[in-house]
């Protein structure tokens, strides 16, 4: 589990996009389990973020004219790795996907066939969570997950997130510019020392 | 399962050589049943309605009188109205070009029309006699744009004997079944050049 | 979860622009599809009415004039033909049976025709189908008239009844023939020709009525008996042809046009026909081009709807890119949202043809005697839907590629 700490503006955003495939950097290499981008084309890069890559980001995860379930069953639409994964583990998508969600929600007694717009900021931000990790794709890149929650929420969140971590054996890349968390990674790194050019960006 | 790949690459082949081949064979048959004609060979070599006015002299022509000219062209158009047929196109296929003059129709479809060799034949004097026009009929309706444009027919000829006979002067008695040119028409094409 | 449905749910979500965009399209394909229909209907009506006769007859006029007039009811003669012409032309050797048609009065905005009785046996419509009674009996006694279908129907009348013909051919008329009322002897079947919309008398009853008559002033009554022997025409406005030979069709129509006595005109009804169709079709590609242009405005707006959305849904793009969607998922998903569009615009249009016709109908047929029935496309027409489809798959290239562009600006930063 990595902590990837940096304030904003500090090019996390740019180093996930190159992490996830998005862009192509201009020098060095990215080599994402075992794949390096540098040798991939646009199409190869999409399957290879599809079946190894969970994003959660800060806000609006989710696509709002779908259903709960049908937004954490995305990944398997675009990934038959992670689908597949996913019925063996619990027979079908839909049911794995239910399985995660009720392990996030232990309290919640609501209808996963809910649109997602009448959702709290706490609730969507688990649902992504779900999404990100259905499948069980190799790496979580988790992008300021907690920032837009509450204290008591993000304690929570961490809690449970961190559980299914354990669970499934992914890699855990979380971003962050607020410390408070970082003891309970097994790394910390800090931007200014990935990007050497941080003091003149600011 | 390489040699079942083999022999049905060979069948495909043969199949094809003799889809190509009897294609080729039957539009040679085809060809060869019909006939090209233009309208003059339609008209029987021995009748020729414009005998009087050929074997005059120019003195004689220039000597008639009104009445005798108006007498004269009145029994060139009853031999134009009485013209004969040349009964060998009896059964014949045929392809002709000419102008259209339709008749019935199914819905918009044609059915039934006049050919004739050349547009404008209800309004030019004197109009075309007898055996230069012909009167199709079509099985099925076929769609037809323009009665200005000309059009290659092709079709089986028939032809019904005139019972009219011809006095000395040339004046028909008693037509009482039109000689006449029909066809039954198989294709509409149009005519380029 | 297939591309098509999340296109779909996406459409959904965005529910009242993309109602709004497929009624335009309905409206567009059910206007070039009615045109179209109406065309071929149109023609084909025209092409039905007449069947069988080899010559149409009138007074010195226009071609087109004559057919619409004597055979359509459509217009009026500028002349009349002397009775005595027609019954002389009538005897030439060749020809085999002639009607006589006589115009000018008219019943509630019904035309009223004169006629002999031969019309009823010899009139052939559509393809060769002579006419039949669907109750009563052609004309006998001079002041009988047999009428159509659609006028048995909009007036309900039944046989017995007594009819006032009006003078002249307006939809109304203030010189009525009161005094010479008509008793409906007979009732035609439908034919789908303006046959249904007229009223049949002999031509003893047009001119029974015209007695005593001189421009709308009575004179005192007449002490000649009304019967068929006294009551012989003047003069009649057209008659149809039949020869012995359709060979002999030029000859005949050859001597018709030069015919010493009086100005005549004869025409071959197939050639006129085409000649009205030449006219129309001015008319009609008009029609084509303008309902075109409707379809092309409908494409244009289904297109700024959608690039107008493009900015709200950067969002909704980031968030499948990162869920491993490739730019052509995300292209797919554009293209089928604009095709999804134009589909049900298609068949509500097509609906709405439906409905239209089915409803228009009745009231078209009554007033210009057009059947326009209720078909499925024919091939024109679904050429036509084809063209539209490839189009709106063009058309939703432009904000697929727009939305590429976006994205590969974005990234996976989610813009709020």
């Amino acid at each position: 589990m990595f902590f990837l700490r940096g304030a904003s503006g500090s090019g996390k955003s740019t180093l996930l996009n190159i992490i996830g495939g998005i862009v192509t950097p201009q020098h060095g290499q990215v080599n994402i389990v075992g794949h390096d981008f540098c040798q991939l084309k646009g199409l190869q890069k999409d399957r290879v973020r599809a079946d190894h890559i969970g994003f959660i980001f800060q806000q609006f995860n989710l696509i709002p004219y779908l259903s709960i379930l049908e937004n954490v069953i995305l990944p398997c639409r675009f990934s038959k790795l992670r689908r597949d994964n996913a019925i063996k583990r619990s027979g079908s998508v839909l049911e794995e996907a239910t399985y995660l969600l009720n392990r996030l929600y232990p309290k919640g007694k609501f209808s996963f066939h809910r649109t997602t717009s009448e959702l709290s900021v706490g609730q969507q931000q688990r649902v992504a969570a779900a999404r990100a990790l259905i499948g069980q794709p190799q790496l979580i890149i988790a992008d300021e997950p907690t920032s837009s929650l509450d204290y008591d929420a993000r304690e929570a969140f961490m809690a449970l997130l961190f559980d299914e971590i354990k669970q499934s054996g992914s890699t855990l890349l979380y971003v962050s510019h607020d410390p408070t968390h970082q003891h309970l990674f097994d790394s910390v790194v800090d931007m200014s020392l990935i990007n050497p050019h941080l003091e003149l960006a600011l | 399962m390489k040699n079942i790949n083999v022999t049905y690459s060979h069948f495909l082949l043969v199949w094809a050589l003799t889809i190509v081949l009897s294609c080729f064979i039957g539009s040679k048959a085809f060809a060869a049943d019909i006939t090209e004609i233009d309208w003059e060979v339609l008209i029987p070599q021995d009748w020729n309605p414009n005998q009087a006015f050929e074997d005059m002299t120019d003195e004689e022509y220039y000597a008639l009188s009104e009445t005798e000219l108006v007498i004269l062209e009145q029994s060139v158009q009853a031999m134009f109205d009485a013209a004969p047929v040349v009964e060998a196109f009896d059964g014949q296929q045929v392809r002709i070009p000419g102008f259209v003059l339709p008749l019935e129709f199914s819905g918009t479809l044609l059915k039934e029309f006049l050919l004739v060799p050349y547009f404008g034949a209800c309004t030019h004097t004197p109009p075309p006699p007898a055996n230069q026009i012909i009167y199709g009929k079509l099985k099925t309706g076929t769609k037809f744009e323009s009665i200005y444009l000309p059009v290659w027919i092709t079709g089986t000829l028939t032809t019904t004997r005139s019972q009219s006979e011809l006095t000395e002067s040339g004046v028909a008695n008693g037509v009482d079944v039109q000689s006449a040119y029909a066809m039954d028409v198989q294709l509409i094409e149009p005519y380029i050049e | 979860m297939k591309l098509r449905l999340i296109a779909k749910k996406s459409l959904i979500s965005r529910r009242s622009t993309a109602i709004l965009t497929i009624l335009s399209i309905a409206m567009s394909v059910a206007l070039l599809l009615g045109v179209e229909k109406v065309r071929v209907n149109a023609q084909s009506s025209f092409a039905n009415t007449i069947s069988g006769t080899d010559l149409i007859v009138g007074a010195r006029s226009g071609s087109i004039q004559l057919l619409l007039y004597s055979v359509f009811r459509i217009g009026d003669a500028t002349n009349n033909i002397s009775f005595k012409s027609y019954q002389d032309l009538a005897q030439q050797k060749g020809v085999k049976w002639t009607i006589p048609i006589s115009l000018g009065d008219s019943h509630r905005g019904f035309r009223v025709m004169g006629t002999s009785r031969d019309y009823f046996s010899v009139y052939q419509y559509g393809e060769k189908r002579t006419l039949e009674f669907a109750s009563g009996k052609q004309f006998e006694g001079v002041f009988d008239a047999v009428i159509g279908a659609e006028v048995a129907n909009a007036l309900n009348y039944a046989i017995g009844d007594q009819v006032i013909v009006s003078h002249g051919t307006g939809s109304a008329s203030f010189a009525q023939h009161k005094d010479k009322p008509f008793i409906i002897s007979g009732i035609l079947k439908h034919t789908g020709t303006p046959v249904d919309r007229t009223l049949h008398v002999s031509l003893a009853g047009i001119e029974a009525m015209h007695v005593n008559w001189q421009g709308a002033v009575k004179k005192r009554k007449a002490s000649k008996a009304l019967t068929e022997a006294n009551l012989q025409p003047d003069s009649i406005t057209a008659f149809l042809v039949g020869l012995d030979s359709k060979i002999a069709s030029f000859k005949m129509q050859r001597y018709i046009n030069e015919y010493k006595a009086e100005p005549l005109l004869a025409i071959f009804p197939g050639i006129a026909l085409y000649e009205l169709w030449d006219l129309m079709s001015v008319a009609e590609k008009a029609l084509l081009i303008i309902s075109m242009f409707v379809v092309l405005g409908a494409l244009t707006g289904m297109l700024a709807v959608s690039l107008a959305g493009l900015n709200e849904r950067r969002r909704e793009v980031a968030i499948l890119r990162s869920v491993g969607a490739s730019h052509w998922h995300i292209m797919g998903l554009l293209i089928t949202e604009t095709v999804l569009l134009t589909v049900v615009g298609i068949l509500l249009g097509l609906v709405l043809l439906c409905f239209g016709i089915w409803f228009a109908q009745p009231i078209i047929e009554k007033t210009y005697g057009l059947f326009i029935p209720v078909t499925a496309p024919n091939i024109r027409e679904f050429g036509m839907v084809c063209v539209l489809l490839i189009a709106s798959l063009i058309v939703g290239l432009v904000p697929a590629y727009r939305a590429y562009k976006n994205s590969l600006a974005d990234g996976m930063s989610i813009r709020s």
